[in-house]
């Protein structure tokens, strides 16, 4: 029974949206161009991925996000960790990441093509710095948060420097991580996006989408945000979820 | 069997050398062959001429060695060549002028005069019928683009309005539409397709298009550095933009039929109405009308007086006609 | 835990900031880059303190925080509840962490055209736009709080007689306290970052993103580090005398965060 309803929950509200959807573009008096009903925005998606435009742009997009979200990744947790460990590096640091957080990585973009040129290696790195304070901050917070009493049992019970980092840190800090992740993930995607068409790249979800907007095919705008959004759920449930289950859940450290 | 053992020394060596062998002809490929260029246009109707380059292999068939890179708008664009990172580029007036004055950009032809593309566009619900009507109406507007520039400074004075007899919105060009439907605008000053989209769809009226009131030519800039030291990859890449110009003056329709394929490959649905519609917009013609320099001189102290400019480039010195000349455009 | 400033502290975080702008001046005058992007600090300093002077650069910030705090709370209002119900109740999770996890990654530019649509061109799209990029941390962090507040507390208090309402206010609560400030702290950012994108559908009189759209138009790279120079302080500023006073009175003095030197 809680099975079924486990997909059939999330079926039945997507089905309510959809619905909802379908009224608004049948009665909502906008012209077709700007809003297309449900069967036009499938049927121009199963024509892109038919031809295979939609798969070469959602392949090259993935290919960026992932790259630079490893970096992201990495990088944010390494540093984030060694904030939250030793004080100095805090200190040091603390002041330059709440610097750059809030910094939108569109505005600093034409400062990556000047020092790195067109394509996707700046992308990439574009991409990376941006979503990896985000990152930084969850694993700082993380590393923080892990109980007092947990790192003096350790020490008392003869843990190494290495072995307390493995063993009680990263576990102790990886709900925080797991955020960290998930939000960095979905920072790289934003940001992406957008700076496909600046950073020249040849192709992408992004160019489709601002194609779609230059030419009103609001049905191909729509199919490749819920290409988008099909590849964010995928990667909840495939990634993000199953890593939670194997670790955080299983330690009893979150209830699932 | 005897090892032949070789001393690292000896190993280096010979290791070089073949390096420094097998690097000569590269090098020696190089001198002959033309030096690269990064080229850079928007996939807007703007762009059109760079479109059928790119389908056409233009380039290369001059003997251009030409790297391309595609944008969403001049803009950008100007950004990558201020940056070095493109050297030629399709680049609209306005942010032209500013990337002369603050960088090295130069022209070398015109790309198209684009004053057609551009109208002021009223919705139907609102009732105005004229640009004097627009008085004390929202006006949608892409704030820093050339459209934007010769409606505030040009557009409404001659319709006896000043820029706060109008509340201008900022909407960038591809919000135009959804705007005006939204009734959060009553009228836009924008590009194609969205001024044929509006009348095709029913929803506005073109009140007037730029034709009268602005040359609003789109530039073919370079690099300053570039014009100076790769002079004949420039002349060659010349070459192969006029041919694309001659294409698509002598035969419009397989113009067409190349600008549809390109947006089509890309996954786009374009009505093959709107497409032509659109392509009989713009003029296509590289050369420097008598009317450029002073327009660009006219805007440019345009510029100076709202304080985005420090100074009026010298634009006698900035509109180059040699290459012209030499890659055999007919003045 | 030390409370209260600490000069070493500060003095490292300095030293940073000092690094970094020795690297940027490095940069700027090396003459292999062109300066109309990235101008020696000194012309930065000069047109910050122009815009200071004139009013301008607060007049804006102003402006663009109103925004923000706007939309942070309303963000905060709706996500806290549904985080809460998210984490407790299965069936709500069910129901709507798949289309936060659909939402998630979609950019709000692309929803652009249809908010215009839906909403027309003003300060309401632009809240939107705020509320759509600080929902997620806010959310996220407030359904992983909960969840991570320990069992044996929340059973203990019900076995002691505690109702729905009383768990939430003495156990939930407290318990997620130290995620839901940081997802405080992380919502405060991205809704800047979501203003100033956002601002481009509002067209107000005043907002930083104006200035710095703006900016790049007409290749004025000193107003718009200088403006986001100023983001990036206010962020600093937050950090230190919000987020951190917050947690020290909280969590900190519940022991249940290390706490900083700051």
């Amino acid at each position: 029974m809680r099975r079924a309803l486990s997909i059939g929950l999330p079926l039945a509200t997507f089905a309510v949206i959809a619905a909802a959807w379908e009224i608004l573009a049948a009665y909502g008096g906008f012209p077709p161009k700007l809003v297309p009903g449900l069967g036009v925005i499938v049927e121009t998606f199963f024509r892109l991925a038919g031809n295979g435009i939609l798969l070469a742009a959602t392949v090259a997009t993935l290919y960026r996000l992932v790259a630079g979200f490893l970096f992201a990744a990495v990088i944010g947790v390494a540093v984030g960790i060694a904030m939250g460990r030793r004080q100095w590096i805090e200190d040091t640091l603390l002041p330059l990441v709440t610097f750059f957080y809030p910094i939108p990585g569109l505005a600093y973009a034409p400062l990556f093509v000047l020092w790195f040129g067109l394509g996707d290696f700046p992308t990439i790195l574009l991409v990376g710095i941006s979503s990896c304070f985000t990152v930084i901050i969850n694993t700082w917070k993380g590393v923080k948060t892990v109980k007092p009493v947990w790192l003096r049992s350790a020490q008392v019970m003869g843990a190494q420097d290495r072995e307390m980092f493995w063993r009680v840190v990263v576990p102790g800090a990886l709900p925080y991580i797991l955020v960290g992740l998930r939000l960095g993930l979905a920072q790289a995607w934003r940001l992406l996006i957008a700076v496909e068409m600046l950073m020249s790249v040849q192709r992408g979800l992004g160019w489709l989408i601002f194609g779609a907007q230059t030419f009103l095919n609001t049905d191909v705008m729509l199919a490749s945000i819920a290409t988008i959004g099909m590849i964010g759920i995928l990667l909840e449930r495939q990634l993000f979820t199953r890593i939670e289950r194997l670790t955080v859940v299983r330690w009893g450290m979150v209830t699932a | 069997m005897t090892k032949i053992t070789l001393p690292r020394r000896d190993f280096l060596a010979i290791a070089s050398a073949a390096f420094a062998a097998s690097a000569l002809p590269r090098a020696a490929r190089a001198q002959g062959a033309m030096a690269p260029l990064n080229f850079g246009f928007q996939e807007t109707s703007w762009g059109t001429i760079g479109m059928i380059a790119e389908s056409e292999d233009l380039f290369k068939k001059a003997g251009a060695n030409v790297n391309i890179f595609k944008f969403d708008s001049g803009k950008t664009t100007r950004d990558a060549m201020i940056a070095g990172r493109v050297d030629i580029g399709v680049i609209g007036a306005t942010p032209f002028i500013i990337g002369a004055a603050k960088g090295q950009l130069e022209a070398i032809a015109v790309a198209l005069y684009a004053a057609r593309t551009q109208s002021v566009v009223a919705s139907v619900k609102s009732g105005v019928k004229s640009v004097k009507d627009l008085k004390g109406h929202k006006v949608g507007s892409q704030l820093g683009s050339a459209t934007d520039f010769v409606f505030q400074n040009k557009i409404l004075p001659k319709f006896g309005l000043s820029k706060s007899d109008v509340q201008i919105v900022n909407v960038t060009f591809q919000n135009h539409l959804s705007a005006l439907v939204a009734g959060s605008i009553d009228a836009f000053a924008g590009v194609e397709p969205f001024p044929s989209l509006a009348e095709v769809e029913n929803v506005g009226k073109v009140l007037v298009d730029y034709s009268e009131f602005d040359l609003q030519p789109v530039i073919l800039a370079a690099n300053k550095p570039i014009i100076d030291g790769k002079r004949d990859a420039v002349v060659a890449l010349l070459r192969g933009w006029l041919a694309g110009v001659k294409e698509f003056n002598d035969n419009r329709e397989q113009a067409t039929q190349i600008v549809l394929k390109y947006f089509k490959k890309q996954g786009f649905s374009v009505d093959d109405k709107v497409m032509k519609l659109m392509l009989t917009k713009i003029d296509v013609n590289p050369n420097y009308t008598p009317a450029l320099q002073g327009y660009l001189e006219a805007e440019s102290k345009t510029l100076v007086s709202q304080n985005k400019l420090s100074a009026v480039p010298d634009w006698s010195k900035l509109l180059n006609r040699s290459l012209l000349q030499s890659a055999g455009a007919k003045a | 835990m030390k409370k209260g400033f600490s000069a070493i502290a500060f003095a490292r975080g300095l030293a940073g900031v000092v690094v970094l702008l020795v690297v940027w001046e490095g940069f700027a005058r090396s003459g292999m880059y062109s300066t109309a992007m990235t101008p020696p600090i000194e012309s930065v300093a000069r047109t910050a303190w122009r815009m200071l002077a004139d009013g301008s650069l607060v007049e804006n910030a102003l402006a663009t925080l109103l925004r923000v705090f706007i939309g942070l709370a309303i963000s905060f209002a709706v996500a806290v509840p549904l985080g809460v119900l998210m984490a407790r109740y299965w069936v709500a999770e069910r129901i709507f962490q798949p289309v936060l996890s659909v939402l998630l990654p979609i950019p709000s530019l692309a929803w652009v055209p249809l908010f215009v649509l839906w909403f027309g061109i003003g300060n309401i799209a632009t809240i939107l736009v705020v509320i759509y990029a600080a929902f997620f941390p806010m959310i996220y962090s407030v359904w992983t709080g909960v969840r991570a507040v320990n069992p044996l507390w929340l059973r203990a208090a019900t076995v002691m007689g505690a109702d729905e309402a009383m768990l939430f206010r003495k156990v939930i609560w407290p318990g997620s306290l130290p995620y839901v400030i940081n997802g405080l702290r992380l919502s405060f950012g991205r809704a800047w970052i979501g203003v100033i994108g956002g601002e481009l559908l509002a067209s107000p009189q005043f907002g930083l993103g104006e200035i710095i759209f703006n900016a790049k138009e007409f290749l004025e790279a000193g107003v718009m580090l200088s403006t986001l120079v100023g983001i990036g302080a206010i962020g600093v500023l937050f950090e230190r005398f919000v987020f951190q006073a917050i947690e020290s009175v909280t969590v900190r003095r519940w022991g249940m965060d290390s706490g900083s030197s700051a």
